[in-house]
């Protein structure tokens, strides 16, 4: 996601000494941060699906729901 | 009931205790003042909690900065979370994006309990809270950070719950973040760059 192409998610900075608060647009730095973390978001719920796909081919192929897989794991 | 202390009493102090042990005991002192010329004694200086900010959640990020070092320990509560779109809440300390937040986490999804425990982050993983301000799918969390101004590793502790797309979500996680610099600054932050905070409120204490 190009967060520069969108309006700019807004940061907050608070100073705990003084009570100062500065909202402002993030900064170049702190978009190519998000940048990273969406990335590192993308791949982990990709990671997640895979598993999830991996999970549901062995209950397809042994003929049996999620349920029924609890079951026979005592879970 | 007995006294106890010999070398207290020397110093006008007589204790008072049931048993032995110190901790059952009071301390009475003499004062001319009052019309027994005795009075409690002040008891010792104990902790204790001062709050150093109230912080509403807004935008993407909220950073609460300059954080007083003249504390024991550090402790973070965060209470009535909500997001614009289904998203996670995670935290940094001293804004370091470096992979350098380690922790394991057990959660309790509805009835189920699971264990996860991620190679390095570059975050601390808080909640998953869900896109509405309904008083139970909204998320809560406490972070306690030991001797967070010793030049050591630090840990923390982490509880959560929130209520995600399908579910609602107790977590516990306890884990280490490699710095060995006072923590002066936390930051806490929707995960997806695009999302923002509908509600919440940080509140951060220093304990003594």
């Amino acid at each position: 996601m190009e967060y520069h192409k969108m309006s700019k998610p807004q940061v907050k900075i608070v100073n705990a000494e003084t009570g100062e608060e500065v909202t402002r647009d993030a900064n170049a730095e702190e978009l190519a941060q998000m940048e990273i973390d969406a990335i590192n978001v993308a791949n982990r719920k990709a990671e997640a699906a895979t598993k999830e796909a991996q999970r549901q081919a062995i209950l397809d192929r042994l003929g049996i729901t999620s349920e029924e897989a609890k079951i026979l794991l005592g879970a | 009931l007995s006294r106890h202390n010999p070398k207290q009493d020397r110093q006008n102090r007589q204790q008072l205790c049931l048993g032995l042990a110190q901790s059952h005991c009071v301390s009475i002192v003499a004062d001319s003042a009052t019309a027994t010329g005795l009075k409690w004694d002040t008891p010792a200086a104990g902790g204790g909690m001062t709050l150093l900010s109230t912080t509403s959640l807004t935008g993407n990020s909220v950073t609460i900065s300059s954080i007083s070092g003249s504390y024991k320990h550090l402790y973070i509560y965060a209470r009535d979370i909500s997001l614009s779109t289904n998203d996670n809440v995670n935290v940094r300390l001293n804004s370091d994006s470096g992979s350098n937040y380690s922790f394991s986490r057990i959660r309790l999804s509805d009835t189920t309990l699971t264990g996860y425990s991620p190679a390095t982050l570059t975050y601390i993983e808080i909640l998953e809270a869900i896109a509405s301000a309904a008083w139970n799918e909204e998320g809560f969390f406490e972070l306690t950070i030991p001797r967070y101004t010793e030049n050591e590793i630090k840990a923390f502790w982490n509880n959560a719950i929130g209520k995600g797309p399908t579910s609602k979500k107790s977590d516990w996680r306890h884990g280490s973040f490699n710095s060995t610099s006072a923590i002066s600054s936390v930051t806490v932050f929707a995960e997806a760059g695009g999302t923002t905070f509908s509600s919440g409120t940080v509140y951060v204490y220093g304990v003594s």
